[in-house]
């Protein structure tokens, strides 16, 4: 997308969240200055015990949340995540810190580094207390298919229809994926937000869900845009030349009964070919799951079965994955995990089945 | 229309009414008519979000009314006006069931409705020869009762229907009383955000939290 267009876009994004802004119908005592703070988060430690590699209690992460509110019309909130793998990594870094001003009932404005309107799983669903396994689905986590966090603009929000239905939207502007080499022609796409746009291309996109009855959701996402390939020492003193950045994505979540919870999701991202380019290939990365837990014994403990599937232009990130779990719910915003994953892949490492032992608490 | 999914089993349902008409029985010589009516009316409007049109329970980790009813109607209204957690069970019911307004004679009307009326509902379409969902039944409205009709009932209504609608679609139900006023609004404004909730929606979920904690 051309610099233009983009700024086009963004201005009339902007006008029309202005334009929309309505007084809020505050909540009784309320105070338009009143500034509160809290804390808020999710912890879990992991036990992992890969086939052909001794067990390891080794995977911790600690991710709080601070929101502070103004108001009834802005909050601001950021999360923080601390990880330690179990091959000895660590890892610190900022998930989302976002500004939002909420405009009217059926919209608010976010802007900062936000958490990915594309798809649902990993915007509502990744943190460990809620995630019904001790892992995420294939190609759904860091290195996967879906687009995890960007830096740009929102407009979201819902409405309710008569009848029952609802809709739920969110709009994006946003600097999109980073693009660079793996080995000599492989693409890699690091789809986690960057305030840095080196390429100067952006994309846009969101995500619509629809809720024909409380217990049915039916989402769709899409993004379009440009992204430039970094070769970094491999093409240095080259231009290299825009090519398209698409993702579609489709996502279902239905409450059979009180005891059966079904979900699945679908997505696809695609980096076009670029003739000019030192990497001409274009890639394609695309990852589904489909998930059904089940309730039982006072509601303190369920099982949980997960299909899934990772295609990406790398070995280690194609793999096939059935996951069982069960889960005993402690209390609630707390529960363990046990999670058994059987992986198919032409990756050694991708293809290592796992036992996983989680303790998850959010707060 | 709004429905609710219920659990399949009828055994409960047997249960419930089995019991409803023993203690119907035993209370036939009170004075019931308009005390039925108000507590019918409060049951839809406080209760019926969390425990269903049958008392069978409309959220995970809400146990069936059937097993609690066999308990003394003292301990019972001691129960609604404190709050209570089930033994084993994830979910504590807020005092009063959240509903601020809800006095020791409104809790009274619930018991006295819940041992008097007939269990188990028909589906919404049965009497029209369709074939109904097993698994949701008409919700009554809420705004039936007198506390419903109250601006602070109606909010606390839509919200407790909201609050279970809502949250426990992606995660466990936290406890109410676990955040004060003021946070709840915090974290309300957070899902607002997260889950696309439109502006009523988010504040009648925040009359329930802020009406239970």
């Amino acid at each position: 997308m051309n610099g233009h267009r983009s700024n086009w876009l963004l201005i009339s994004l902007l006008a029309a969240a202005v334009a929309v802004a309505a007084p809020l119908k505050a909540a009784p005592g309320s105070n338009d200055s009143q500034v509160t703070f809290h804390f808020a988060g999710y912890a879990d430690a992991t036990f992992t015990d890969t086939q052909g590699e001794a067990g390891s209690l080794g995977e911790v992460t600690f991710a709080p949340i601070f929101h502070i509110q103004v108001g009834e019309r802005f909050l601001f909130e950021a999360e923080a995540e601390f990880e330690a793998d179990d091959r000895g990594g660590k890892a610190a870094g900022l998930e989302y810190a976002t500004a939002s001003w909420l405009l009217n009932d059926s919209s608010a404005l976010v802007v900062g580094k936000f958490l990915s309107p594309v798809g649902y799983f990993f915007q509502n669903l990744h943190p460990s207390w809620i995630n019904k396994l001790a892992s995420v689905p294939a190609g759904f986590g860091h290195g996967g298919a879906a687009p995890l966090t960007d830096v740009g603009v929102q407009l979201r929000g819902g409405h309710a229809f008569s009848g029952g239905h609802r809709l739920n939207y969110a709009l994006y502007f946003a600097n999109g994926p980073r693009l660079g080499l793996e080995g000599m022609e492989g693409l890699d796409l690091d789809v986690e937000g960057s305030s840095t746009n080196r390429d100067g291309e952006r994309v846009w996109g969101g995500r619509v869900g629809w809720m024909p009855s409380p217990r049915l959701e039916l989402g769709a996402s899409l993004t379009r845009g440009d992204v430039v390939l970094d070769p970094g020492e491999m093409g240095a003193g080259m231009a290299e030349p825009a090519r398209t950045y698409n993702v579609e994505g489709l996502d279902v979540a239905w409450q059979a009964s009180l005891a059966v919870t079904l979900r699945g999701e679908w997505i696809r991202q695609r980096v076009g070919d670029a003739a000019m380019s030192v990497a001409p290939e274009g890639g394609t990365w695309r990852a589904w799951y489909a998930q059904g837990a089940y309730r039982f014994g006072a509601d303190r403990w369920e099982t949980v079965l997960r299909v899934g599937d990772s295609q990406s232009p790398h070995s280690e990130s194609t793999f096939q994955q059935t996951a069982l779990g069960l889960n005993y719910l402690i209390r609630p915003g707390t529960q363990l995990k046990l999670s058994w994953e059987r992986n198919d892949s032409d990756s050694a490492e991708a293809d290592a089945d796992r036992v996983l032992l989680q303790l998850a608490h959010g707060f | 229309m709004t429905t609710f999914p219920l659990r399949e089993s009828a055994a409960p349902a047997r249960r419930l009414r089995a019991l409803t008409v023993a203690c119907g029985l035993a209370t036939l010589s009170l004075p019931a008519a308009g005390i039925a009516a108000d507590g019918k009316a409060l049951y839809e409007s406080t209760c019926v979000a969390c425990h269903g049109p049958t008392g069978k329970g409309a959220i995970p980790g809400v146990p069936d009314l059937a097993t609690r009813l066999r308990k003394s109607d003292a301990a019972l209204v001691t129960n609604i006006l404190n709050g209570f957690q089930t033994p084993g069970s994830p979910m504590a019911m807020p005092a009063k069931g959240g509903n601020p307004v809800l006095t020791a004679e409104d809790a009274q009307a619930i018991v006295n409705y819940l041992r008097t009326v007939p269990a188990t509902p028909p589906p919404p379409s049965a009497a029209n020869g369709a074939s109904a969902s097993p698994l949701t039944v008409a919700m009554p409205s809420v705004s039936a009762g007198a506390a419903a009709d109250s601006p602070g009932g109606t909010a606390y209504a839509r919200g407790a229907q909201a609050w279970a609608n809502n949250c426990a679609r992606c995660h466990a139900m936290r406890d109410p009383k676990t955040e004060t006023d003021r946070r709840w609004q915090i974290v309300v404004t957070h899902m607002r955000l997260r889950a696309g909730l439109e502006g009523q929606t988010a504040r009648d979920i925040l009359a329930f939290l802020q009406g239970s904690n």
